[in-house]
This record gives C-alpha cells, structure tokens and sequence, in this order.
C-alpha cells in the first residue's frame, strides 16, 4: 500500500510534468516548434495537477512515500525535459 | 534579470567554475561511489551469494541463554547482537576496560559466531575492540567501496576533513548555480539546443543541475555534517559542553533504563519471544539489539526496527529480558525527554542514505546520484571544451574522460578481486584492492593513448561495458549462486543485481555503439593527442 | 578578477581581492566551527543541553554556508572584515563566559 500509493503519485505526476513540458511555449520555440495555444487554466491546472499527488501522500501519512515521490520527481523531471520535443 | 549584478555574480561564477575545475574530479569520485553505495548492503549480499537479510536470527536465541551461563560474570554488562553477512548472529559480550594497547577505554570481552544453520556457536575469539569488532571477509567489497565514498581511504581525520569539504563545495555550487541561473522556472523544460556545441553542453549542464538542484543542496548539506560531526563536531562539542569528560558524554548518550536497579540473580526470557512480539508491533522484524546487565533482573534488551506504514524514522525498543515485558520507544540518540535532536539526527541519516523505503527509495537514491555525476561532468567538460586551444586544458579534458568511465570501470574490476579471493579462502580485501588499482590502471593506459577523444571514449566504453558482462559470469563461475538457486533459496537480489549491471552495460553500449548517434558527437573537434 | 567596479562606487583603502578569498575561505571555515561551538553551549546549565548540541552539529553547513555567501556577495568588502571579526570576537565571548 505504501508503495503503490507512491508508485501512482509519481506515475500521475510524471504524465502531468510531461503533459506541460508538450506545452511549455519556451520549450516549443527553442526547437522551432509552432506554439500551441494554452488556456491559464490547463497551464495551472496541469501544475496542481503534478503537486497534488505529493500532497496527497502527506495527507496519507506516507511521509517517506512523499520523499520518494518529490526525489522521483527532480530526476523524471529532468528525463522529460532533456528529450528533443517531436514535431507532432 | 540576474538577482545580483555583474561583479557579484563574476564572483559567484568564479567560486563555482573554479572549485567545480579544483576538485571536480573528486567530487565526482565521491558522488557516484556514494550512488553505488545506496546499494552497498545489496552488493554485500550480491558478491557473497546470500540472502543478505540482517533481521535478527530467532534460532540463535537459544545460543546466547547458554552463552550467559558460560561467558565470565563482567562480560555480561552489555551483549551487542547483530547480524553479518552470510547470516549467522554476531554477539558481542562484553565490558568496558582501558586497552593497554591504546591507552583508551575500550570493549573487552568474547565474540561469538552463531551458525544461521545449526544454531551453534561456531566460532570464539576473546579480546579489545579490534577482535570484537573486525573487518568481515565477506564485506570487503561493500567495504572498500563505502569507504572509499566516507573518507577516500585517507587516515582519520583528513579523509573526512577531505570529503567534507567537498560537501560543503557542492553545497556551494547549488547555491551559486541557483543564484546564477537567470531563468530557473521559465527554462526548465527547454531541451538543449543543438545550435553549438559549446551552448549544447551548457544546456544540458543547466537543465540537469536544475532539476537536481533540491537535492543535491539536500545530499551535500547531510553529507558535509557527517564528515565534519565526526571529525570535527563530536571532538569540540565534547571539549566545550563537558569539558573532555568522554563519560559524561558517553552517559548522556546512553539510553536511560526505566528498569529500578536490581543486581539480583534472574533468568532470562527466551530472545526469540521478544523479536516476535516487536515484529508483531511495529510490523518491522529487529535488525540489531544491545542487552544491558544480562542475568540480573534490571536487565534491560534495547531493539533497533526499521520504520514501516510510510514513517520516515525506525525507532529504538526497549523490553526487561527478565520477563520479557515492553517497557516502550527509547530514543535513537540521548537519553533526554525531548527527543527533538534524535529526531533531526535521524532525518539527516535518512536524507542522506535513502534507506528509509527499502529498495524503493534506494533506487531513488541512486537515481539522483547519477544524475548529479551527469551534472558534475557536464560542468567540466563545459569548462575545459571553451579553453580546448591551450594544451593543458586538453589534457585535463583528457583527464575528465578517464574519471568519467574509469571510475566505473574500478568499481566493476574491484568486484572481480572480490570474486577471485572470496571463495578460494583469499584475503578479500586485498584482492579488491588489487583490482580497484588494476581498473585504474587499465583507465589511464587507454585514454593517455595519443588518439582522438572519440576513440578514447570508445575505448573506455568497450572496456567498461565488458567488465560488467563479465561480472555475473564471473560471480557464478566462482562459485557463485547461479539464478535458478539463488531465486528458490530466497536472493532474488542477487538476480536483480546481475540483471542491473547487464542492464547498464546495454545501455552503455546502446548509447556508444548504436545506431542512434547524437548530432552533435561526431561534431565535438578532436583534441591535439597529449604529448 | 577584480573589485574594480565595486571599489569605485565606495571610496575607501584600495581592498585586495585575494583578502576576500581569504575571507571566503579559511576564516569562513573558522567562524562555522567557532559558531558551533559556542552556540552548543546554549541552555547549558550544570549539564550541557543534548538538543543545543545537536542543533549547533546539524547547523554547521549552514553556518558555513551562510557566512560564504554573505562574504562573497557583501558589496562593502571591509565590512565582511569587519563583520567577520566581530563574529569571531562574539564567539570567543560566549565560549569564554561558558568556561568561567
């Protein structure tokens, strides 16, 4: 239980980091990409999106878990962003 | 929009481009071998072929009753029991006395080897601190490699002062980098871009030393306190809060017991009861355990279990050896009523080893570290490629190119020494020693050849990605636990290491030799061969 | 490297920069283990105060890291000598008030 709670945490928080990093105008431009166009709202949607599940852990009193989860986090983070946005 | 002007962060760029270029490679050095070390009991398991469980062993506890009717009377003022590698119970009776030897007070008394098998005491010894307490053969490597990330296997106290500066330059370097980087938020997802070389490295050298950033801030902080408290902060705090009175010092890190004194004769409950009913409690078997007065009826048996149900802490628990009752939590450090400190000291252990989750939070660990060795190297290189006209410069761009795969290759060539010595009755830690300096050797004499830094790198990969295909064979072929055994005797373990470093080694060779090149690596200019 | 920029915005004696790596270095390093010290002093009555001293251990990096930033960064570099003094000087004070 202590670790699948933060198993989903993560997972969901690595879709939601993702999902903003396809978004993200800079990223976009650097690469020469078209922007895609971005309500505020999914923009601060996606960003609560991805700390929730940190929160949530607390709130579970998986402290450990919520360790793993915001380490986890600052490497998928970086796998994410490293990778070359595609065309599409 | 920098948030401090020009000649501050000149300076600021200063401190972190040139203790980065000073002490890099060590700092390198320290970090992945701290990386591999999160795994360090997983490799004492791995390269002895057992199980690698430290939970107390029930069946001894029938061993130690008996040993209390035999062992001299003084001996029995503190039994230390433990669990070594290959499984069988260490306990340690023992008093405490000044060693003639070193003047100091030590431990005296017997150590007893318990078989996990038989139950037996199978071997003896009676002696200070060096026979209570020796170096294991079989945690030689594991050894080797946690120390070489302790102290670089320098004397005491350099060795700490040693990394503990290094952790106070990486603190250093988180800091200055975070102050530097005008952009934290807006560029953090902005892949490198491909436009140069030069602005490529130093992309990828600010994109990943973001998102490292909390962490390693974190992991240098805990890492910097603990090379200094030992060589530095116990010494002074013992000076300036007790005036050098090691006993004083030593009373007030000592668990108070709740038990009223009480010399008089008392039997003993059986151990194994006791170990049940902590598991029962906290969910979490003991994995070591300290007995006080044994045979009295004050005896007091204090328990380590490490923490479950997503508590960060484990917690100490002490239980009366005569009748087996509870007596409650005891502080992991101090005796005092407000645990505040304890609590402290153990996150900074729990921060820094990641042990804290098991093998989850392990391979976290692990994760991070090797993502800071991405961030360290690419700084390095970032700095030594700008200045590739001077000839120094490219021999220390050289230099980097070794550290960067030989300081793996040494870890996998210090496993095979292990594996040469550990089953043919060998002295383990030589042999690991002879093969850490083997792998260094071998580093060096490939990239110093007079070739391009592509050639190096591929030759250093080649060598490095065989010594990891080598490793499981090797393990197996000295006698090793093969797969099939070690998963149905219970070391599932030892498989998952093996499939860790085939893993590695196709990722390694993938990313070399593989049909995907990056754009820019055929691009990066051959440096001039070093004369 | 030079304060040349700072140096003209504030009149004073020409400051050396090697004096501020000297600052930044060594003399940090002895002010985080000076602060330590005194500060596991705090509290202490006939016994000395086990989460004073334990806080003053787990302080030192910040300690350290506190004063080698201020110092790095202290536009006026005479006043991070000054300042750097005066935190030595306060030290000793505590450390001597604590031992008589």
């Amino acid at each position: 239980m202590i670790v699948w709670s933060t198993i989903v945490a993560t997972v969901i928080s690595t879709v939601a980091i993702w999902l903003a990093s396809q978004r993200n105008p800079k990223r976009r431009r650097s690469a020469g990409l078209k922007k895609i166009a971005t309500a505020p709202l999914v923009k601060w949607g996606l960003l609560l999106v991805s700390i929730t599940p940190g929160v949530a852990l607390v709130a579970l009193g998986n402290t450990s878990g919520f360790i793993c989860w915001f380490a986890a986090i600052t490497v998928i983070g970086w796998l994410v962003a490293v990778k070359r946005p595609s065309a599409a | 929009m920098s948030m401090v002007d020009q000649a501050k962060s000149k300076r600021l760029l200063a401190v972190h481009g040139w203790s980065g270029m000073i002490l890099g490679l060590l700092l390198y050095l320290v970090v992945l071998t701290g990386a591999i070390a999160v795994l360090a009991h997983e490799i004492g398991s791995w390269s002895t072929g057992s199980a690698g469980s430290h939970d107390l062993d029930p069946n001894a506890a029938t061993a130690v009753s008996q040993l209390a009717s035999e062992v001299p009377e003084e001996w029995k003022d503190e039994v230390r029991l433990y669990t070594n590698m290959e499984g069988n119970t260490i306990a340690n009776f023992h008093t405490h006395q000044e060693n003639p030897a070193s003047g100091q007070i030590e431990d005296y008394g017997g150590r007893f080897v318990i078989s996990k098998d038989t139950g037996e005491v199978i071997s003896r010894t009676e002696g200070y601190n060096d026979v209570l307490y020796p170096t294991e053969r079989g945690s030689a490597l594991e050894g080797f490699i946690t120390e070489l990330h302790i102290n670089l296997h320098l004397p005491n106290p350099w060795g700490l002062y040693a990394t503990g500066i290094l952790g106070l330059v990486l603190m250093a370097a988180a800091i200055s980098g975070l102050i530097l980087h005008k952009h934290l938020f807006r560029d953090m997802f902005v892949s490198p871009r491909f436009s140069s070389m030069l602005l490529n490295k130093r992309d990828r050298h600010i994109l990943a030393g973001t998102w490292s950033l909390p962490f390693a801030f974190i992991l240098a902080f805990t890492g910097a306190f603990f090379s200094f408290i030992i060589s530095i902060g116990f010494p002074i705090i013992l000076l300036t809060g007790f005036g050098g009175d090691i006993e004083r010092a030593t009373e007030m890190l000592t668990p108070k017991s709740p038990l009223v004194e009480d010399a008089s004769p008392a039997p003993i409950q059986s151990l194994d009861q006791i170990y049940a009913d902590l598991e029962a409690r906290t969910g979490s078997a003991p994995t070591n355990a300290n007995i006080v007065n044994l045979g009295r009826a004050d005896s007091m048996i204090v328990l380590y279990a490490a923490a479950s149900d997503g508590a960060v802490l484990g917690a100490n628990h002490a239980y009366s050896v005569a009748d087996g009752s509870y007596l409650g939590e005891q502080p992991l450090i101090g005796s005092g009523e407000n645990n505040a400190a304890g609590i402290a000291f153990g996150l900074m252990g729990a921060l820094h080893f990641g042990n804290f989750a098991g093998l989850l939070s392990k391979s976290v660990w692990v994760a991070l570290g090797l993502a800071m060795c991405y961030v360290n190297i690419t700084g390095m290189r970032m700095w030594t490629q700008r200045r590739l006209e001077d000839r120094l410069w490219q021999r220390f761009d050289r230099v980097t190119t070794i550290f960067t795969y030989g300081v793996p290759l040494t870890m996998a060539t210090s496993a095979m020494g292990f594996f040469a010595t550990y089953n043919f009755a060998g002295d383990t830690m030589t042999g690991t020693v002879i093969g850490f300096f083997t792998g260094t050797v071998l580093a060096f004499a490939l990239g110093l050849r007079r070739i391009d830094e592509l050639t190096a790198i591929r030759s250093l990969t080649a060598v490095l990605v065989a010594s990891m295909l080598v490793l499981p064979i090797m393990r197996i072929a000295t006698g090793g636990p093969g797969w099939i055994n070690a998963i149905t005797s219970g070391s599932g373990m030892i498989v998952t290491m093996d499939l860790l470093l085939l893993i590695t080694a196709g990722a390694f060779a993938h990313r070399e030799f593989g049909p995907i090149r990056l754009p820019l690596r055929a691009a990066v200019p051959i440096a001039e061969p070093a004369e | 490297m030079t304060d040349s920029a700072t140096q003209s915005q504030h009149a004073g004696p020409r400051f050396p920069t090697w004096l501020r790596w000297v600052l930044a270095g060594p003399v940090t390093l002895i002010i985080a283990i000076a602060t330590m010290a005194s500060s596991s002093t705090i509290g202490a009555t006939e016994v000395p105060s086990f989460n004073a001293i334990a806080f003053a251990a787990i302080s030192f990096p910040a300690f350290w890291g506190a004063m080698f930033f201020y110092v790095l960064l202290e536009e006026r570099p005479w006043r991070a000598v000054f300042v750097s003094l005066t935190v030595i000087a306060a030290n000793a004070a505590v450390l001597y008030s604590a031992f008589t």
